[in-house]
C-alpha cells in the first residue's frame, strides 16, 4: 500500500528529526532522510528497510523507507525517530525480539542489533524460523 | 544422479562417492546404544501419570498411597517444578517460551489435552511405578473443549489460555482469545493481480494433526549426584538444547548438566524438545539414584509433539498465458495446548517456489486441547504447500498448460522476492523442474482405468546457527572428527567424508565422534537441514587447521617457512626444493618431536543461510484408485531435488525417499483421531497407520546439482525439503484418476470412496451429455 510519511506536496519539508525529507517524483518511493551541514544540503546514501505488513499501520502505510544507520541497532534507532512505536514491536530487552529475524542483502543475520548494515544496504524484518529434520 | 562409483567427482576425490558409513556394523549388529539400552547400578524406573481429559481443572493431587508402596522412592507433580514466568530461550533455529514448556511439561492448575503429564512415580522396577500410578488420587475439574482451529476461532470458544488477548488495530488488548499469533506478509496490489487474472481458483483446505511416527520412543537416564552436577543420557536431536532446556526448566545452571547423546532412531523434529529429562532428573535428585524413563508408544502418541493440523484458505489467480498474477493465503495452523506453531514457515514457503507479483498471506497461530506440536520436517511447509500445489495444478489446466511446465514458467529463480521479502540468491528450482521432467518417469505413458498422474513442487530454508568441530590427528597417521551434531541420518560419515577430502586421507583412516556437551563446544540442534552445511563447514574449516598446523611442522623439519610449504592430496612438500615429501601418514609420527599433537578446531554460527541456501524439491507420483473402496496405491514415484553438493550421495538419496515416504502416509493414511470428549483413539502404529515398505514402490531419486554459492563445498540442506510436495502430488495424481479434488488431509478410503460415490450421484442425477 503506499502512502506518505510525510504528507503529500511540496517537495522538501523538514522531519521530526530535524532533517531535510525528500519524497521522489513517483509518490511510492521511499522517502529519504536527507541532513543539513552548514546550510549546504547533502543526500546520503541510506539503507533501504521494507516495514513488516503488519507493522505499516505505525508507518502510514508505507512499505518501503529508507534510515540511516551502521548496525541493525542503530537503524532501528533512527526509524523509532520518525515511526514512534516500531522499536518496541521489534526489540525486547535491548536486543531483536527472538521472534524476529533480519534479513541485510537477502542474507539472515548472526548479531541481532549488532549486525553491521552497508549504506545501501536492503533490509527486511522476517519471522524467525524452525526447522525439523 | 550426482557421484559415482570410482570416487571421482566433480574433481573431489572423497565427496561425491559412497563409503559405508562408520556406524553401520554396529547398528545392523545390535551393538548400537540406544536409548532405552542404557542402565546403572542403583537405578530406578519413572513412569508418567497422564490426564484422561482433553481440558480440566486440577481441584487436588494425593499421593501419600502410591508413595506408601513398597518399591515406590519419590513422586513428584507440577508443584516440585520451578515457576518460569515470561521466559524464552532461543536455542539456535528453535525459539522456545520456557514457561509455557514447563506447564507442557508437567500440568500445573490445569491440565490442556489427554496424556498431558499430572504426576512422575521412581520406583525399583517399571512394573511396580506402573501400579503406582493408579494409586495417585487426582480430583479433576471437566472443562469445555476445543479440538480444532475452526472452533477454537469462533467467538465464544473456550478459551484455553485466559493471558491470551487480541489486538486491536490501536495495538491494545481487546479480548480474551485463543489466537496466540498473527503474521502477515504481503507485496504488490492484490486487486489489481486478481483484475488481471483470466482464471481464478479459491479452494479450501484442511489437514489433519501427524506424528513425526520414530519408531524409537522417548527415553531418559539421569543421574542427579549429590555435588549438583548432572549426567543425562538421551537420544536426542540436540543434546546442547536437552542442556538448555532442563537447566532453565529447573532452574540450575547450564554447565552443571552433561547430555550424552545416545544413538538415536529417528527424530524428525520431534525430538528437538525435552519431555522426560527434566522430570528423570527432578527424580534423581529427591531419590539420589539414577532414574531411567521409556515411554510407551501410546505416550509417543498422546502426550509427545506431533504437528498442526491446519485450515487453509487460498485464492490464486493466472493470466491465459500462464502467468500467476496473484496469491491469497489465509492459514490457521493448531499449536496444540500451548503457542508455537509453525505458522510462519507456513506464511513464508507457501507460494515460495513461484514468482508471484501480488501475494498477502495471512497465518495465526491458534492453541487447541491437543498435545503441544514440536517441528516436523520441514515445519509448516508441506500443509501450506498442499494448499499452494493444489491450486496451481488447477490453474495449469484451466491454462491449458502442462503443470510442470506452468511451473517452470512462473518458477523462483535468482533475484524473485520470497514470500517474506528477501530476494533469492543463486537457486536450482527451474533445473529441479526441469530434471523431473527430463526424467524416464514424468516422459512415459501412464495407461488403465483409474489411473493418474501428480506433480507438485516444494521449498524450504536452510539453518546455519552455531556448530564446532575438532579433528584430532594420531600418530599412526589416522584422524577422529569430533562434533557435537547428533546423526539422524548419516552425517557421521558426511563430516568423515569432509575431513578426508580436506586432509587427503582414506575414509578408511578417519574416525567421525558425536560428543558430549562437554567435550565439544557449543553446537546447535541437528534440524533444518542444516547439519552438512554448517557441521560440515566446521569440520572443512578444522581440517584446514590441521593442515595449517602440518605446514608449520614440516617447515620446521626442513628448516623453511610455512608459506614455502605446499599440501596436496595428503602430501607436504617444500617448494622448490628437492627435499623428498612428506605424507600425512610419515610426518604423524614426529609430531611429538616438532612441537606435541596437533589438533584442528573451528567454531561458527553460520547464520541463517536462507536465501543463499534455499532448497527445492518437485515429485511425480502415478497412482490407481480401487473405486470401490477408495484405496490408493501408489504406483510410481519420482522426487528431484538440488542437493547443492551431494557429499553422500546414497544418503541424500535417503533423505529424499524416506521424506517422500512420509508424504505418503501423510497424504493417504496418518491421522490423529480424536473422539467427541478429545481422547485420542488411535494411540498405536496399527490405528494411526503409517506406510511400509509393502505400500511404497522404490521411490526414484534424482539429485540436483546447483551448487551453495554461500558454502565452500557448495552444500545446501537436504533432509526436509522433499516431504514438503508428495501430499499435492498425490492430490492431484488422484484428480487425474477419478476426476476429484481432494482437499482434506489424509486421503483416507473411507473419504476418496465418500467422494467418489458423490460424485456417481451427482453425475447420476445430472448426466454430462454424450458427443
Amino acid at each position: 500500500m503506499r502512502g506518505s510519511a510525510f504528507g503529500p506536496a511540496p517537495a522538501f519539508h523538514f522531519a521530526a528529526a530535524g532533517a531535510l525529507a525528500w519524497r521522489g517524483p513517483d509518490s511510492s518511493e521511499a522517502p529519504r532522510l536527507l541532513c543539513r551541514s552548514d546550510f549546504v544540503c547533502k543526500a546520503i546514501l541510506m539503507a533501504t528497510v521494507v516495514i513488516p505488513a503488519l507493522l505499516r499501520k505505525l508507518t502510514n502505510g508505507v512499505e518501503r523507507v529508507t534510515a540511516p544507520g551502521r548496525t541493525v541497532g542503530q537503524l532501528i534507532d533512527a526509524l523509532e525517530k520518525s515511526f514512534p512505536g516500531l522499536k518496541d514491536q521489534l526489540i525486547e530487552n535491548g536486543e531483536l525480539k527472538l521472534s524476529v529475524a533480519v534479513s541485510i542483502d537477502g542474507e539472515i543475520g548472526n548479531g541481532g542489533v549488532l549486525d553491521p548494515i552497508r549504506d545501501d544496504s536492503e533490509v527486511y524484518f522476517v519471522p524467525a524460523l524452525s526447522g525439523g529434520c | 544422479m550426482a557421484g559415482s562409483e570410482n570416487g571421482s567427482n566433480n574433481g573431489f576425490r572423497v565427496i561425491g562417492t559412497r563409503p559405508i558409513r562408520h556406524d553401520g556394523v554396529d547398528k545392523v549388529t545390535g551393538r548400537a546404544q540406544y536409548g532405552a539400552d542404557y542402565a546403572l547400578p542403583g537405578m530406578l524406573h519413572g513412569k508418567v501419570l497422564r490426564s484422561p481429559y482433553a481440558h480440566a481443572r486440577i481441584k487436588s493431587i494425593r499421593v501419600d498411597k502410591a508413595l506408601a508402596m513398597p518399591g515406590v522412592k519419590a513422586i513428584i507433580t507440577g508443584a516440585d517444578l520451578p515457576d518460569i514466568v515470561g521466559s524464552t530461550a532461543q536455542l539456535g533455529e528453535m525459539i522456545v517460551n520456557t514457561h509455557y514448556l514447563s506447564l507442557n511439561l508437567m500440568a500445573r492448575d490445569k491440565v490442556m489435552y489427554d496424556g498431558h503429564a499430572v504426576a512422575a512415580v521412581a520406583a525399583t522396577s517399571a512394573h511396580i511405578a506402573e501400579q503406582a500410578l493408579a494409586m495417585i488420587e487426582v480430583d479433576y475439574e471437566p472443562l469445555p473443549h476445543v479440538m480444532s482451529a475452526e472452533e477454537a476461532m469462533k467467538p465464544g470458544a473456550p478459551i484455553l489460555l485466559p493471558e491470551l488477548r487480541s489486538q486491536g488495530d490501536d495495538g491494545k488488548e481487546v479480548h480474551p482469545t485463543n489466537v496466540a499469533g498473527h503474521i502477515q506478509l504481503k507485496h504488490g496490489d492484490l486487486d489489481q493481480g486478481f483484475a488481471e487474472a483470466d482464471f481464478i481458483v479459491e479452494r479450501e483446505f484442511r489437514t489433519a494433526t501427524i506424528h513425526q511416527g520414530y519408531i524409537e520412543p522417548h527415553a531418559a537416564l539421569a543421574v542427579h549426584n549429590s555435588d549438583g552436577r548432572v549426567t543425562i543420557y538421551c537420544p536426542t536431536q540436540g543434546t546442547f538444547n536437552v542442556r538448555t532446556l532442563t537447566a532453565t526448566i529447573l532452574q540450575i545452571p547450564d554447565g552443571n548438566i552433561r547430555v550424552v547423546p545416545a544413538e538415536i532412531g529417528g527424530g524428525f523434529g520431534g525430538k528437538t524438545t525435552v519431555y522426560l529429562e527434566p522430570l528423570a532428573v527432578l527424580l534423581s535428585r529427591k531419590t539420589g539414584r539414577p532414574v531411567k524413563m521409556v515411554m510407551t508408544r501410546a505416550e509417543v502418541l498422546r502426550a509427545t509433539g506431533p504437528t498442526s493440523g491446519t485450515w487453509i484458505k487460498a485464492r490464486m489467480g493466472a493470466t491465459r498465458g500462464g502467468r500467476i498474477v496473484a496469491a491469497k493465503f489465509w492459514m490457521a495452523y493448531e499449536a496444540g495446548a500451548f503457542p508455537g506453531s509453525p505458522f510462519g514457515a507456513g506464511a513464508m514457503t507457501t507460494a515460495g517456489p513461484y514468482d508471484i507479483p501480488n501475494l498477502h498471506i495471512d497465518s495465526y497461530d491458534v492453541v487447541v486441547n491437543r498435545p503441544k506440536v514440536a517441528a516436523y520436517r520441514a515445519p509448516g511447509a508441506p500443509t501450506s504447500a498442499f494448499a499452494c500445489e493444489c491450486v496451481v495444478d488447477e490453474l495449469a489446466e484451466k491454462c491449458g498448460i502442462d503443470p510442470l511446465e506452468f511451473r517452470i514458467m512462473n518458477g523462483s529463480h535468482e533475484g524473485t522476492a520470497q514470500p517474506a521479502g528477501p530476494p533469492f540468491k543463486k537457486i536450482g528450482f527451474i533445473e529441479t523442474c526441469n530434471a523431473l521432467a527430463a526424467s524416464d518417469h514424468y516422459k512415459s505413458k501412464l495407461t488403465g482405468p483409474n489411473r493418474g498422474r501428480g506433480v507438485a513442487a516444494g521449498f524450504w530454508f536452510n539453518g546455519g546457527f552455531q556448530s564446532s568441530a575438532i579433528v584430532n590427528l594420531h600418530a599412526d597417521g589416522s584422524v577422529s572428527v569430533v562434533t557435537g551434531s547428533v546423526d539422524i541420518g548419516g552425517s557421521r560419515v558426511a563430516m568423515a567424508m569432509v575431513a578426508a577430502e580436506v586432509l587427503g586421507v582414506d575414509i578408511t583412516d578417519v574416525r567421525p565422534v558425536v560428543a558430549d556437551t562437554d567435550s565439544i563446544g557449543h553446537t546447535d540442534v541437528t534440524g533444518g537441514s542444516r547439519i552438512t552445511l554448517a557441521t560440515g563447514y566446521a569440520v572443512y574449516e578444522a581440517a584446514n587447521d590441521v593442515v595449517r598446523q602440518l605446514k608449520e611442522r614440516a617447515a620446521k623439519l626442513w628448516e623453511r617457512k610455512p608459506d614455502e610449504i605446499e599440501f596436496q592430496s595428503g602430501t607436504l612438500r617444500a617448494r622448490g626444493a628437492d627435499t623428498p615429501p612428506l605424507t600425512i601418514a610419515q610426518i604423524a609420527p614426529r609430531l611429538a618431536r616438532t612441537g606435541g599433537p596437533i589438533t584442528g578446531r573451528a567454531t561458527l554460527n553460520a547464520g541463517f543461510v536462507g536465501a543463499v541456501g534455499a532448497a527445492f524439491a518437485a515429485t511425480c507420483i502415478d497412482v490407481e484408485v480401487d473405486p470401490e473402496t477408495g484405496k490408493v496405491r501408489i504406483l510410481r514415484s519420482t522426487v528431484a531435488q538440488d542437493a547443492g553438493r551431494a557429499l553422500h550421495p546414497a544418503y541424500v538419496e535417503g533423505q529424499m525417499q524416506g521424506a517422500t515416504a512420509q508424504g505418503v502416509g501423510w497424504a493417504l493414511s496418518e491421522e490423529y483421531f480424536y473422539d467427541e470428549n478429545g481422547i485420542l483413539r488411535n494411540t498405536g502404529l496399527l490405528d494411526y497407520r503409517m506406510p511400509t515398505c509393502l505400500d511404497l514402490p522404490m521411490i526414484e531419486t534424482i539429485i540436483v546439482e546447483v551448487p551453495n554459492p554461500a558454502h565452500p563445498l557448495g552444500v545446501r540442506g537436504v533432509g526436509e525439503v522433499p516431504i514438503v510436495p508428495p501430499m499435492a502430488a498425490i492430490a492431484n495424481a488422484i484428480y487425474r484418476a477419478v476426476g476429484i479434488r481432494m482437499t482434506q488431509l489424509p486421503i483416507s478410503p473411507p473419504r476418496l470412496l465418500a467422494a467418489i460415490l458423490a460424485k456417481q450421484h451427482a453425475e447420476q442425477r445430472h448426466p454430462v451429455a454424450a458427443g
